[in-house]
């Protein structure tokens, strides 16, 4: 192949199509505004949003951040503007700036995410991830991603209320990942995303050995990328539907691992707040990377790279 | 063609350092080489530097510009400073900003507060003022002297007396008040210090602005976890000391609250 044809680098996800397969994360990217002085923001796959929920949301007390080795624990509690304040305030930048966005959406209740669905619908919002994982919320997130017949019960009742592409977001803290996966698609999702950050704790004990500073919240970042490849490998095969991985990729060799145990796009999430320019530098790496290796589809190189079960 | 990358205004840059020097025991002052930084920030600003072996990069407000140049202040307590101050002349560092919402500047007689490591910006502002013709003056406290070489209108505390007026601030605070009769103060330094300078001038009926500080993860505005909660009528609303700040009004703080 020339040199001189660029490839073909967009993915398919349900009736989502993106110009490539380089998403950034729900909370590492704000509504992407923040993102303009150091990007052209329109030039990465998609963004996924900052979690949105029916009303907005204070989230929780400080402490909410705290780096750990090769890592961040995040107690955030989906601070948000709200449903109908992103479709009036946020909705109109991103169409404006031809920014490709997926909504990611959050609810304490299956009524709740029934009820964000419906405005999804009604405002055309063309693709929505359902967030089932926050580990930072006390009631709902989490726990509908923890059991099958609850996972299905939310997936279906949504996909009832909304006609677009449906991405169902799983938590890695789960005892099977491959049921929960199977149960997302039976429940009428166009795609999974996984995973999102882990439940960790950690603990500064201090000289006097009292009022130790503790954070219990999601851990991010790379350490927990081995565990992101590992669920992603064990789901790929029990499930026909597209899977956009995420976990601690960094750097352009991260993201082809995601590729090879199966995921046919990513997700960069808190390297965004390390190399704010990340995701556009990965877009330009995956072109060039294709054009040296004369790759003229993104399914032949994910093809070459996928690992045989 | 079309994946060109654009809008890289805030960086990442990758800068040159031009001296690394001591100003005491544990306080180092570092100047880079940067045009567009240099050029553009602001008293009150702050960059985002990656340091090795660190997941997150640490923010630092600038110190002051000159030329194309612009120096940090910064006190060595943890991996990151440590890292700053093995850098060397020649050697570079990746570096995003200027970020944030700096001081805002009037025509007003200001006394100007900065303690430890927050004299940084407060340098940067004095040197600001001082071109801009405005009647101020300088109070810089620390534990022990740090010598940032400003002696005009420059009243230094230390608590150990190694150089100006020993004591803290809170023995001396009002005394220089009552003497310069401050239209404005700018303040920066730790909380309590912040808090004491806040809530005193607020007797005195004399506006404050200080620049906050907190760890951040993404120091852009997208992460939230650097909020604090802000005074807004009658009820309280969170704002991103990153992205809002570092600099707010000394009376919408909750200086009660930990910050």
């Amino acid at each position: 192949m020339s040199n001189l044809i660029k490839p073909d680098i967009s993915v398919n996800i349900g009736r989502l199509k993106l110009k490539n397969p380089i998403l950034t994360a729900s909370g590492t990217f704000g509504y992407a505004d923040e993102y303009d002085d150091f990007m052209n923001v329109s030039n990465i796959g998609a963004i996924v949003t900052k979690g949105i929920t029916l009303n907005p949301k204070t989230g929780n007390p400080q402490p909410r951040i705290k780096e750990v080795k090769n890592g961040l624990i995040n107690s955030i509690g989906l601070e948000n503007v709200g449903i109908q304040d992103f479709i009036d305030k946020k909705l109109p930048a991103l169409k404006e700036n031809n920014i490709d966005f997926i909504l990611n959406i959050a609810g304490a209740s299956i009524e709740e995410y029934i009820e964000i669905a419906k405005i999804c619908q009604s405002n055309n919002i063309e693709t929505v991830e359902l967030n089932l994982s926050c580990p930072n919320v006390k009631s709902g997130c989490l726990e509908f991603g923890k059991d099958e017949k609850t996972l299905y019960k939310l997936v279906s009742e949504v996909r009832k209320n909304f006609d677009n592409t449906l991405i169902v977001k799983l938590s890695s803290n789960v005892s099977f990942p491959e049921k929960m996966a199977k149960t997302a698609e039976k429940g009428g999702a166009d795609a999974i995303s996984a995973i999102n950050t882990v439940k960790a704790m950690n603990i500064d004990i201090n000289k006097n050995l009292k009022g130790f500073k503790s954070i219990k919240g999601g851990l991010s970042g790379s350490c927990i990328k081995p565990l992101a490849l590992n669920f992603i490998y064990e789901i790929r095969q029990h499930i026909a539907i597209p899977i956009i991985g995420m976990g601690g990729i960094s750097c352009f060799q991260d993201m082809l691992e995601f590729f090879a145990v199966g995921a046919d796009a990513v997700q960069i999430g808190t390297a965004n707040f390390t190399h704010p320019d990340l995701s556009d530098t990965l877009v330009i790496e995956l072109n060039n990377f294709m054009k040296q290796q004369n790759y003229g589809s993104l399914a032949e190189l994910v093809r070459d790279l996928r690992y045989e079960y | 063609m079309q994946l060109k990358t654009q809008n890289k205004i805030k960086g990442p840059h990758i800068v040159e350092v031009l001296s690394n020097i001591k100003l005491s025991d544990d306080t180092w002052k570092l100047t880079f080489q940067n045009q567009e930084i240099a050029e553009n920030a602001k008293p009150g600003q702050f960059v985002s530097i990656l340091c090795e072996d660190l997941l997150l990069r640490r923010p630092f407000s600038v110190a002051n510009t000159i030329n194309n140049s612009f120096e940090i202040i910064y006190k060595v307590k943890g991996k990151g400073t440590k890292y700053l101050s093995s850098l060397r002349n020649g050697e570079s560092a990746d570096i995003i900003g200027p970020m944030g919402n700096g001081f805002t500047i009037e025509n007003k007689n200001s006394l100007l507060i900065g303690c430890g490591v927050g004299i940084a910006p407060i340098n940067f502002l004095s040197n600001i003022l001082e071109k801009s013709g405005i009647k101020h003056s300088f109070v810089a406290c620390s534990q022990t002297f740090i010598n940032t070489g400003i002696t005009e209108n420059q009243v230094i505390i230390t608590e150990d007396g190694s150089a100006g007026l020993e004591g803290r601030l809170d023995q001396h605070l009002k005394k220089i008040i009552n003497e310069v009769k401050p239209e404005k103060i700018y303040t920066c330094g730790p909380n309590p210090a912040m808090a004491y300078v806040s809530l005193t001038a607020e007797k005195y009926e004399i506006s404050v602005e200080a620049a906050l500080e907190r760890d951040f993860a993404c120091g852009t505005g997208v992460c939230m976890g650097c909020v604090i909660q802000i005074k807004d009528n009658n009820k309280t609303i969170n704002k991103r000391i990153c992205k809002d700040g570092p600099v707010f009004r000394g009376n919408e703080v909750l200086w009660q609250c930990p910050i």
